[in-house]
Parts: structure tokens; sequence; C-alpha cells
């Protein structure tokens, strides 16, 4: 006698449901799972690229930032004729940044006329014992005189050009693996040779700083050689100019490796080597530049001086450049040129 | 009982769903709501471009070059010191961008563009910015007013008081 195969039941009651359910189920999991995991890499990725500390790129953190920032401090103090001295002497410098990172700045004679600038930056939650500290040393080579020996540079045009923070060259000058701050006059057929440096300011001649002096000529012009590493960076006496030196001669090794930022300006410039020049790049008579030289950003200008150099109590603040203006009857042309309608 | 299951949703299945058309609708609508910022930036990006090629050529020719706005006839173009259009380096044709163009952003309007009191960004033959100003912005309801400085010749959005 066989069972009648209606009545068979169900080996599980509840299959037929769950089977159909399955489907939705895994369906479903895998459109939540896709979801989940694309909103939480989008947010990670804007939590990570939020996060302050990559803000600074190359990976400086506050900080180091805050370190770097306090030795410009120092160095500014040092140029206007206030230096900070150590902490044992108690007349360090010292602040407390927009975003808590203490920082200290000394600066400490050394034999050899040499100045030793040391700068501390700390930050972190004390309680936690979690601490960072950054320090920085340098030397910076001292200029030719403080506020009380200021270098007078003559200029038929407006009054004469004081400088604090001047330093004379005059023959053949050498400098090796130094960081060197201020201004650098190149006197006639000077020479001056740079290994391994770092210039914070600007490199001069006296018809660069003021175009009634006269313009060197031939074996009389000033001739800078670079050997290793160069990093030459505008200072804060003649803002976004790194060098004003329109009858010299720029000869860059072709193993050197190079970086200007701001106006660089010469008669003859020769850079075989590796160089990155960031802004104006300007020469009167001859220009060399390698392949494996970027070029200035902000392009190419004519051939230029300042003509309108003030100067403050110890330094230049402000540099003019001749330029034509712009007549209104010019600018409403533009504005008004009915070839265009409305 | 075999037809209730056959015609019917579960519980979950309802739950699931409605889970998934909340999550499309909480990307979707945001999405939607900022559609006029991202008009907004295009079109902002698209003047910052031209007037950083005023200024380049400005740089490179030592002459004037400048962008000319017009809110009525809805376009701004890079003009020489004749207010005659330059050739776009890109499209071989003048530079002069109307924005009903359909490769903009639709439904977007500059309501008011001031330099000087001229509607007219110009460069000196240094490539600076002869007088700072302001260019106002619309898409949709969205509004947006930017400032540029004769220091710096960028657009930068600033907030104004309705």
């Amino acid at each position: 006698m066989s069972a009648d195969p209606r009545k068979l039941p169900s080996r599980h009651p509840q299959a037929s449901s769950c089977r159909h359910q399955a489907g939705w189920v895994l369906a479903a999991t895998l459109v939540m799972s896709s979801l989940a995991i694309a909103v939480t890499v989008t947010y990670a990725r804007h939590a990570i690229l939020a996060k302050k500390s990559l803000e600074f790129g190359k990976g400086a953190s506050e900080v180091e930032e805050a370190s770097r920032s306090e030795m410009e401090r120092v160095r500014d103090r040092m140029l206007d004729g206030d230096p900070p001295g150590t902490i044992e002497e108690g007349t360090h410098d010292e602040s407390v940044t927009p975003t808590g990172e203490a920082v200290t700045g000394e600066r400490e004679k050394k034999p050899d006329q040499k100045r030793e600038v040391r700068v501390r930056a700390t930050s972190g939650p004390e309680e936690t014992g979690e601490e960072f500290r950054t320090k920085v040393r340098g030397r910076v080579e001292p200029s030719s005189g403080s506020t009380l020996d200021q270098t007078s540079l003559d200029c038929a045009v407006g009054e004469p050009l004081l400088a604090g923070n001047l330093m004379v060259i005059s023959g053949p000058t050498q400098f090796t693996g130094v960081e060197l701050s201020g201004l650098m006059l190149l006197e006639e057929a000077s020479e001056l040779t740079l290994s391994d440096c770092i210039l914070r300011g600007t490199i001069l001649t006296r018809h660069g700083a003021c175009s009634s002096n006269p313009k060197l000529e031939g074996a009389n012009r000033p001739v800078v050689n670079v050997f290793g590493g160069l990093r030459l960076l505008a200072g804060t006496e003649m803002p976004d100019t790194a060098m004003c030196a329109p009858d010299a001669l720029i000869n860059f090794d072709a193993l050197s490796r190079v970086e200007t930022r701001g106006f660089t300006n010469a008669d003859e410039i020769k850079v075989d080597g590796r160089a990155t020049m960031r802004g104006m790049l300007v020469s009167g008579a001859s220009e060399d530049l390698g392949a494996k030289v970027k070029r200035p950003g902000h392009g190419r200008g004519c051939e230029d001086y300042p003509v309108d150099v003030v100067p403050g109590a110890e330094k230049f603040v402000r540099v003019a450049f001749p330029n034509d203006p712009v007549t209104d009857a010019t600018l409403d042309l533009m504005a008004t040129n009915p070839a265009l309608g409305d | 009982m075999n037809r209730r299951h056959a015609s019917g949703h579960t519980v979950l299945e309802l739950v699931v769903v409605v889970i998934v058309l909340m999550v499309i609708a909480g990307i979707v609508i945001p999405a939607a709501s900022v559609g006029d910022e991202r008009k907004l930036d295009t079109l902002q990006l698209a003047i910052q471009d031209a007037m950083d090629h005023a200024q380049s050529l400005s740089y490179h020719q030592g002459i004037t070059y400048g962008v000319r706005f017009s809110t009525t006839g809805q376009w701004f173009a890079v003009v020489d010191e004749n207010g005659v259009p330059i050739d776009d380096p890109l499209s071989h044709g003048d530079y002069l961008i109307r924005l009903g163009n359909p490769e903009l952003p639709s439904d977007i309007h500059v309501d008011s563009a001031s330099f000087g009191g001229r509607p007219l960004a110009a460069y000196d033959g240094k490539g600076v910015l002869i007088a700072g100003g302001e260019v106002h912005l619309r898409a949709g309801d969205t509004q947006r007013w930017l400032s540029c400085n004769t220091a710096t010749a960028e657009l930068s959005e600033i907030s104004v008081e309705p």
C-alpha cells in the first residue's frame, strides 16, 4: 500500500518559502554591501584628505611647520637688529602658535663670528605623555653690519639706498656648505662662487639696485658660479626678488642642482644642470638653459630692473618696476568695443 | 496558503527594499541639491581660466589684455587692447564664451561684473590686474559673489548679507 503522493508531507514545511526568500536576501545583501563599501571608502577618503597634517604637503607636520616658522622669525629679528639670546640668558624668543605648538628660538654667538640659531617646537597633550619635538640648527654668516653700521648704495634717482644686512662681494669670494641671508652686493669684476649653499635674500649689483648706476660691461661684469646645490630664495629685504643683477653673469655647473624662487635677472644666464626656477626669469645678452631646467611658471618678461626702490630704515620696503600706465581711453575701448555687440 | 506565499512579499523583503530606496534617496537628493553649486564652480573656473590667459598674454607680450563681461548678452571674452577678442588656443576661434553654450552647464548667469567701474578685468603690460572688482554669478536660485584684488588676481568667493 503506497501513500497518496498528494498527501506526502514536505520534508521541511517552510523550505519553499526559504528558497523563495533566499534570492531576495542575497541580492539585498550584495546591494547593501556594495553601498556600505562605497560610502565607507568615500568618507574615509574625505577624512584622510581633510587631515590637517597633510595640508602642508610632503608630510610635514604642524610641529615641523612651527619650527620652520620660528626659524624665520628668529632670522627676521636678527635682520632687524634685535636678535634673541639664549634660554640660559632668559632673552630667547618664545611663542605659541595658533595651533597650539609651543616654540622657542635661540641665537648664540659662536667663535669665528658665526651665529648659531636653535629652534624647538613642542606639541601634544602632555597628560598622555605623547609629545612631539623637532629641533633645527642653522648657522648664519654675519653680514657687513648691524643697524649701526649700514651700507649705503648711491642712487641718483631718489634717496640713497640703505641696507642693514648687506654683504659686499669684492674680488673672488667663495662660500661652501653654508646658509646665508640678506643682500649680497656684487661689485665690479667680483666673482662669487657658491657650493651647496642656501641664500635667503637677494643678489644685487649696483646697477640692479638703481638704474642710474652705470652698467658693467665685458670683463668688468660680476660673475656668479654655482657648484653642487644652491637654493636661492627671495628674502624679506627685496620681496619676490631673488637676483637683480642685469649686468652680471650666472654660470651653473653641469652637475649643479639649483632652485630659485623669485624674480631672477642677469645679463647672461647659463644653466646646465638640473634646475627649477620659479618666478620671472629675465636675461639681457644671452640665455642658455639646459634640457633639465624647469622653466619659470610665470613666463618671461622684457629686460627690467627696479627704478623705484623705497628704502626703509634698515631694509627695502617696496620694489617697483617701470611700467607704462594704461589710459582710461584704452580701458573704455576694451570694455565697450561695439564689434562684440552686447 | 501556497497562493499567499506565491503572490505576496515577506516583511523582510519589504524592509530590504525600503532600506535600499532610502539609501539611494540619501545619495541622490543631496547630489541634486549641490548641482547648482557645481554649475557655479564650473562657471567660476571658466572665468578664472580666461583671466589667467589674459594675464599670461600680458606678461609675455608686455601689452594690455583683459576679460570683458556682458551681462545683457551673457558672455565673456578675452580681448586685446583694442577690445577685439583674441584667438582661443583650443578652439582656434574667438575666445568668446557664451553662457548658452551647450558645453557649459545650463541655467547659469553672470548678473554683474565690475572692475573699477568697468565690466572689464584688464591687465597691464606686467600682467598686473589694473583694478580689483567683483563678479556676481547665479545658477538657478543659488548665487555666488566673487571678489578679485590686484595683488593676487584670483577670484575668491565672498559672503554677502542678504
